[in-house]
């Protein structure tokens, strides 16, 4: 299910809240979770229940792991480390398998020159997400920092439908104790104000804002190659990421709150960052908390001198890249940054501080260019845009009057992502207001509007 | 004490803060529920697609999309006859129709359009009652299960009768788009648009048979894929039965003409060559639906398939099957006098049958792009290859086919050597050598003999020319040409 449909906002939400509430009302704790927990699994099998039996199975078995692990705290690190070990081995294993399988075998198949025939997987949605969300767990159980004894508390934290398919990637740490605090147990009034108003807002921007910029995006992505429409193309693209990612997120945000559940940030005005680092402070923050914590640390982080440390946070944004998908489009993606902040890191060392704008500015470059590689089908196209950005296939102003609406639809929104607040902090300080009220009531109903869009027949086989 | 002071401002800020965020919720209800009133009754009023009622206050203009469009014209506007089908339909002018058949015409074709979403377009129209005759062009492929995928972007909700699943019409933005591209053309000083070239694609596009021909030799390479998943003939009878037959016996006062639309008759070959199974079961179903029209007598069935005359006329064609304008009036004006020469009955169907058979097996394109036919014969009897190529020479002409086909008609054993490209046929003792693009071959090992034409490589298979085998291998060949459409190539003992 997604949030950005009718029978999510106007069935399975108000069901679920209603039913949730009425039990914590009656006093049947256990009984409501449950619900939450049964309404989360419904969410995910929603379009498919096939790949049910897939997570639950992955749920059960960390559940266990970290169950063991808690009941051998006084064992030895060796045999705790082994009980560890295993569990993330099955744990990428299968991550490995339905994500990486067939990009595997292709690219061993080019080596080798054998051909492969290409497995019949498909690939399970939000797999990712949930895999990471346990290995932390299994970590953190490890190092003694979480325990959960209770299944369905487990259950609830690892597919609570908030964060189950787009994050952010949570603790359990963070989630749990919210869970059990008798007063989130009640309807809260501020929580639910706080919790429409977020939503509206990253509703407007998925819907309205992000699908409107993925026309041009889209467009621009299958046949620019000019100057003017290769910029279009990819800024159309950075824009509708943000708006779409970070949209999704308030969604996501705003629905736990009405539970009374309070998600991490999860972006922060990342297009203002002023330099890579900063933006990865900035953009998808709970990824890069997970990437930072469970990879670059581990790995030995910057203790272990400049060159290391250089080589952990390449090695770190390759997996980082390999994770946003199976392809080496990625995989240079993930490359560009690692590599990208070393040299960052090398140049605050030894060379004298850049103006602001300018760091800024270099910075936002680099994203938009990287973004490159992330959207596109294959290198072909992802090079085919750079050129054109770099003028190398002509300037095509002459065309310009044709990418008249994309070009109002950047300037119009840049400020918005540069120089306005964004919606977490919006809603920090937002109080209570009917004006508040009305102005994301109206923010509401276009974006409904929105959802419906008569969407161009495409006329292939005959 | 001091205790009590703290909270009790605080208490007090929670409360105010409690009541204006419960106000602000119920406030955000409220406001959200009364734009959506507002929403809805612009859309009722503005009605830009024209759903509910025929639009008076400004000049609407007509959305491209045919299955948002079409459900208000079928509502609100006057006509006794409807033309239902895919784009083969598209092209029919409705005032010729309307003199021909007798009748107001309105146009109700979907391209790319599957029998269920026929069925639901045309019941919206008869519904309303104001239909006496129907215009379906019947396509095999429309009864097809897997096309139903496209259905996905079928807007249902707007072919029932139930209003309180409109809402994406009711609520939709490009609702909106649609009235301001009406404002616009205003404008810009359009007028009323006019419904006898709505979806006529006749004039965007480029006809002629070297377009055609381009798509012939593409088409019979990529669609081999599609053979893989051959749905059995129940699946289609049910489709049919469910979609079309089901509405001639409901409104037995309504007369329904149903044509099967012709293509090029290298799009029959395509099916043949590729798709073999395809193939058989549309001659089949011909047959099949035949029979079950003609229990009602409500329902008339035209055949221009096997209409010779305009199927090997390439320049009436954009590609293997999408045709005229012009073939649309002539089927209008066919259909109209009640043409013997194209009405199916019980005395041709199996006739008609036979001549798309036949053509699927002999018709093959020659050098100037034009559909000749070629066909084989050994003691009579007729020998049948896919994939036919044609070699036009001073001699005489001769025909390529796959090798394991030539080798199987002359029973030989067949072997193929991969670097040096060599085939080699054995049959009682006797063996013919050939090797890929060299025009001389090798009989029994020692001596050569020229080839008229050297065997050539075309897609991964190995074609080889089938009068020359048999030569070689004992038989007797005569090639002759009755005119210059038509060769036959006997093979005798």
């Amino acid at each position: 299910m997604l949030f950005n449909s009718y029978p999510f906002i106007f069935m399975f939400l108000p069901v679920t809240l209603i039913v949730y509430f009425v039990l914590n009302r009656l006093r049947w704790t256990i009984a409501a979770k449950t619900s939450l927990t049964l309404a989360s699994l419904f969410f995910y099998g929603y379009w498919d229940p096939e790949y049910l039996p897939l997570m639950l199975g992955s749920i059960v078995f960390n559940y266990l792991i970290g169950w063991w692990l808690a009941r051998w705290s006084d064992r030895s690190a060796l045999q705790r480390r082994a009980v560890l070990i295993f569990g993330l081995v099955v744990d990428l294993g299968l991550l490995g398998y339905y994500k990486y399988a067939n990009f595997f075998l292709e690219n061993l198949g080019e080596l080798t020159g054998n051909t492969y025939s290409t497995l019949q997987i498909i690939l399970p949605l939000g797999i990712s997400f949930f895999t990471f969300t346990q290995i932390a767990f299994l970590v953190d159980a490890y190092k003694g920092k979480a325990k959960e004894f209770n299944f369905i508390s487990y259950t609830l934290f690892v597919t609570f439908f908030p964060h189950l398919i787009a994050g952010p990637i949570l603790h359990h740490g963070e989630m749990m104790p919210q869970f059990d605090r008798k007063r989130n147990k009640v309807w809260n009034w501020p929580n639910v104000a706080k919790g429409v108003y977020i939503f509206c807002i990253g509703l407007f921007k998925k819907v309205v804002i992000a699908d409107t910029f993925a026309l041009y995006a889209n467009d621009g992505f299958a046949k620019a190659s000019t100057f003017a429409d290769s910029w279009v193309a990819s800024l159309s693209y950075t824009f509708q990421l943000y708006f779409d990612f970070s949209g999704y997120t308030d969604m996501a945000i705003g629905i736990a709150l009405l539970f009374n559940i309070r998600l991490p940030q999860n972006f922060n005005s990342p297009y203002k960052a002023v330099s890579i680092t900063d933006f990865w402070r900035r953009w998808h923050m709970t990824l890069s908390r997970w990437l930072r914590d469970y990879i670059y640390i581990p790995l030995g982080g910057n203790r272990r001198g400049f060159s290391i440390a250089n080589r952990n946070l390449i090695i770190t944004f390759l997996l980082g890249g390999l994770w946003h998908g199976a392809g080496w489009t990625f995989i240079i993606w993930g490359a560009m940054h690692g590599v990208g902040q070393a040299i960052q890191r090398v140049w605050t060392r030894r060379g004298k501080p850049l103006p602001t704008w300018l760091a800024w500015f270099i910075t936002f470059m680099f994203i938009n260019a990287t973004w490159v590689f992330f959207r596109a089908e294959d290198f072909h196209q992802a090079l085919r845009i750079l050129k054109g950005m770099i003028g190398l296939n002509g300037f095509g102003f002459d065309q310009i009057a044709n990418l008249k609406t994309p070009i109002v639809l950047i300037v119009l929104f840049l400020p918005f992502v540069l120089m306005l607040k964004n919606s977490s902090e919006k809603e920090a300080t937002m109080r209570p207001s009917l004006k508040t009220a009305l102005w994301i009531a109206v923010l509401f109903v276009i974006s409904l509007l929105y959802l419906n869009r008569i969407s161009t027949f495409l006329y292939f086989n005959f | 004490m001091t205790t009590i002071e703290q909270s009790a401002p605080r208490a007090g800020r929670d409360k105010s803060l409690k009541r204006r965020s419960r106000r602000m919720v119920g406030g955000f209800l409220l406001f959200a529920l009364l734009a959506a009133g507002a929403v809805v009754s612009l859309t009722v009023i503005l009605d830009p697609l024209q759903f509910y009622h025929k639009v008076t206050l400004y000049t609407a203009r007509f959305s491209t999309e045919e299955r948002y469009q079409n459900p208000g014209l079928a509502k609100n506007w006057d006509y006794d006859t409807i033309i239902i089908g895919t784009s083969m339909t598209e092209n029919f002018l409705p005032s010729v129709v309307g003199k021909e058949l007798g009748g107001t015409v309105m146009k109700l074709s979907i391209e790319g359009s599957t029998a269920d979403e026929h069925n639901k377009m045309a019941k919206v129209a008869l519904r309303t009652g104001k239909v006496k005759k129907v215009l379906w062009g019947l396509d095999y492929f429309s009864l097809k299960a897997n096309s139903y995928d496209n259905s996905s972007k079928f807007p249902a909700y707007m072919y029932d009768d139930k209003l309180w699943n409109d809402y994406p019409y009711l609520f939709n933005y490009s609702v909106f788009e649609q009235f301001i591209t009406s404002i616009k053309a205003k404008m810009d000083g359009y007028g009323q648009q006019n419904l006898e070239y709505m979806y006529n694609w006749n004039r965007s596009v480029t006809f002629g048979k070297d377009r055609v021909a381009k798509n012939y030799a593409t088409a019979n390479e990529g669609e081999a894929y599609f053979g893989i998943n051959e749905e059995s003939l129940d699946v289609v009878k049910k489709s049919f039965n469910d979609n079309i037959l089901s509405l001639v016996k409901d409104n037995p006062d309504v007369e329904f003409y149903v044509y099967y639309p012709p293509y090029s008759v290298l799009r029959q070959v395509v099916w043949y060559n590729t798709n073999p199974a395809r193939f058989e079961n549309q001659v089949e179903m011909r047959k099949w639906m035949y029979e079950q029209f003609s229990q009602y007598p409500n329902v008339k069935l035209y055949d221009f398939q096997a209409a010779g005359e305009w199927t090997y006329d390439l320049d009436l064609y954009k590609d293997l099957s999408h045709h005229k304008q012009d073939v649309n009036t002539w089927i209008a004006e066919a259909i109209g006098r009640d043409d013997p020469a194209y009405r199916v009955t019980d005395a041709n169907i199996d006739e008609l049958n036979d001549r798309i058979e036949r053509d699927a097996e002999t018709a093959i394109l020659n050098k100037n792009n034009d559909v000749v036919n070629v066909s084989v014969t050994l003691d009579g009897e007729s020998l049948v290859f896919t994939n036919r190529v044609l070699a036009e020479g001073e001699n005489g002409n001769e025909l390529f086919v796959p090798a394991k086909q030539a080798a199987a008609a002359v029973g030989a054993e067949l072997s193929w050597d991969q670097p040096t490209k060599t085939l080699a046929l054995r049959k009682d003792g006797q063996e013919l050598r050939m090797i890929v693009d060299s025009a001389v071959a090798t009989v029994n090992g020692g001596e050569k003999v020229d080839m008229a034409f050297a065997p050539k490589l075309v897609g991964g298979t190995a074609l080889v020319p089938v009068g020359f085998v048999f030569e070689q291998m004992g038989w007797k060949v005569a090639v002759t040409q009755a005119d210059e459409k038509t060769t036959e190539i006997a093979i005798t003992k």
